[in-house]
């Protein structure tokens, strides 16, 4: 049977990162199979700590939520009445924890800004838990045409009472394969348009992305 | 997957985004117990998928919703070939010599590598494995991408030979002209070579040739990075194991004893034979496709009761002539 895309958005995971005092640190990730998710190391452990190249230290805690499972208790995206939401949620908003399991407490900072979380097996809901995995594609000298699903900042949807939901954001365009590299990293044209404020860039999540 | 997005970069609207690719990560060394953590195979290059027959992005051609991934050579490039490398690594550096702890800066004489086996036994990949394994650590930096000689078996009478030459001149300086190999030391460092050779389309000609052609190769001489070149020998389609093949052994023995024009100026390794893998190479794929085949059986079954429950015996003579009929439209 076919996927579509609403398939694919299912497992793209919301990461939250406790830093103490109140603070949290945000970004997205992917879930690429049973109860592994792939994300960026910057949004686990800073950026700062990539730029400066210190050794990893792993935080506090950290808790994932894939849009799959939210849908699945909620089917009230759309309304973004908090009391509803409470209610067709029973106040369980499906965040479940995670351990960063590489790159490893002590370790360099790799070359690579990329992270693999692990869900532990008896709280994996549905969508961590039974998830397929995925099909890496290999490399070529051409440029790439895809697709990347993660959560936005300027797509971001809260309740009446602040409350964050889920809203995966979609961006279209291709991958230049043959340029120069930035930090290991590949420039990525987007298509399907970009936020009016070049800077809105700064508060995009990472993203995940499929050809 | 392709990659995910890693970087924002301030540039213009369309352009502030930069991407790290996952493909990048596949032959980072340091990254092997990342793929492990992941719990996923590191892409191979077959996994590519090309223009519009994309099918299933995220599970590859075949759609199941529980396969994850059906690309043996994914697996089969996980071979163990440790004692081979093993051999290599006491070649080049023998155990007397080891401890000696040489200057890396003291040049060394450019190795030529015989892998004898079946191409379904993956040389390219013991290649890559050397490299990355062995010739990084005991011939200096290498560049990043091996070239491919092509052996010209109807023209090795004639100017084979200096097609060859002209082939590795090309690559070094990029001119048509054909110039001796001792001219380019410096243009050659770091550079590796592969050659495949069919050794049942040989004759002692080819054996001629080839002699002739791995004298004007030791001709680079010694540097601190010497080239390498790779010769993939394998006999046709053959099953026999390339370690009990006797054209092979014939090949091997044959330009074994036309050797002395070169031998002495290039260090020979010439008995990387690749054998059969195991069951246990292999195993992560077939327990994978053993969990495709419960998992999908077990639907197929009920949709087979919910179709064919209450019908009466159908003779399967009726099938064939239905499916057959259906592959005739």
């Amino acid at each position: 049977m076919a996927r579509s895309w609403d398939d694919f958005d299912a497992y793209a995971a919301e990461v939250r990162v406790d830093l103490g005092n109140g603070r949290i640190r945000s970004g997205s990730g992917y879930v690429i199979g049973p109860c592994r998710i792939l994300t960026a190391l910057h949004v686990l452990i800073g950026q700062e700590a990539i730029e400066t190249g210190t050794k990893v230290v792993l935080p506090h805690e950290i808790q994932v939520r894939t849009h799959g499972d939210f849908v699945v208790r909620s089917d009230t995206v759309a309304d973004r009445g908090f009391t509803r939401v409470r209610d067709e949620t029973g106040g369980d908003y499906r965040w479940q924890p995670a351990n960063q399991i590489w790159p490893r407490e002590g370790a360099e900072i790799p070359r690579y800004d990329v992270a693999i979380l692990e869900v532990p097996e008896d709280k994996a809901l549905e969508h961590v838990g039974n998830a397929p995995r995925v099909f890496c594609l290999g490399p070529s000298d051409e440029d790439i045409s895809c697709r990347g699903t993660g959560f936005a900042k300027w797509a971001e949807v809260r309740t009446q009472q602040g409350r964050d939901l889920p809203n995966p954001y979609t961006v279209t365009g291709f991958l230049t394969a043959g340029a120069e590299r930035y930090r290991a990293s590949r420039p990525f044209t987007v298509l399907n348009g970009a936020p009016d404020n070049a800077e809105e860039w700064q508060g995009l999540f990472w993203r995940c992305f499929f050809r | 997957m392709v990659g995910l997005a890693s970087e924002v970069r301030r540039t213009s609207v369309n352009n502030g985004l930069w991407m790290t690719r996952l493909a990048d990560l596949r032959d980072d060394i340091e990254l092997q117990d990342f793929w492990t953590a992941a719990d996923l195979t590191p892409p191979s290059s077959g996994n590519l998928l090309a223009g519009n027959n994309a099918t299933d992005p995220i599970l590859g051609p075949i759609r199941c919703s529980h396969l994850p991934n059906h690309d043996p050579c994914a697996y089969l490039h996980q071979f163990d070939r440790a004692t081979q490398v093993d051999e290599v690594f006491d070649i080049l550096q023998p155990l007397d010599q080891a401890s000696d702890r040489s200057d890396p800066d003291d040049p060394r004489l450019p190795p030529i590598f015989f892998i004898s086996g079946r191409l379904r036994d993956l040389p390219h990949e013991m290649v890559r494995r050397l490299r990355d394994e062995v010739a990084e650590a005991l011939l200096g930096d290498r560049v990043s991408k091996t070239q491919s000689l092509q052996w010209r078996s109807k023209e090795h009478a004639s100017n084979g030979v200096l097609w060859l030459q002209r082939d590795i001149v090309r690559h070094l300086t990029g001119s048509r002209q054909i110039v001796d190999l001792s001219g380019l030391t410096k243009q050659a460092q770091g550079q590796d070579w592969t050659l495949e050779i069919d050794v049942c389309q040989t004759d002692a000609r080819d054996i001629d040739a080839l002699v002739r052609f791995l004298s004007v190769f030791a001709g680079f001489g010694a540097s601190r990075s010497p080239p390498a070149l790779y010769i993939i020998l394998f006999a046709g389609e053959t099953n026999t194991l390339a370690r009990e093949d006797a054209r092979i052994q014939r090949f091997l023995q044959d330009l074994a004893q036309h050797s002395a024009s070169f031998a002495d100026r290039v260090i020979l390794i010439r008995d990387v034979f690749l054998d059969n893998c195991t069951y246990t190479h292999i195993r992560p794929w077939v327990e994978c496709w053993e969990q495709v085949c419960k998992e999908t059986a077990g639907p197929y079954a009920d949709y087979l009761e919910i179709t064919f429950g209450n019908t009466k015996p159908y003779p399967l003579r009726r099938v064939k002539e239905a499916l057959t009929t259906a592959l005739a439209r």
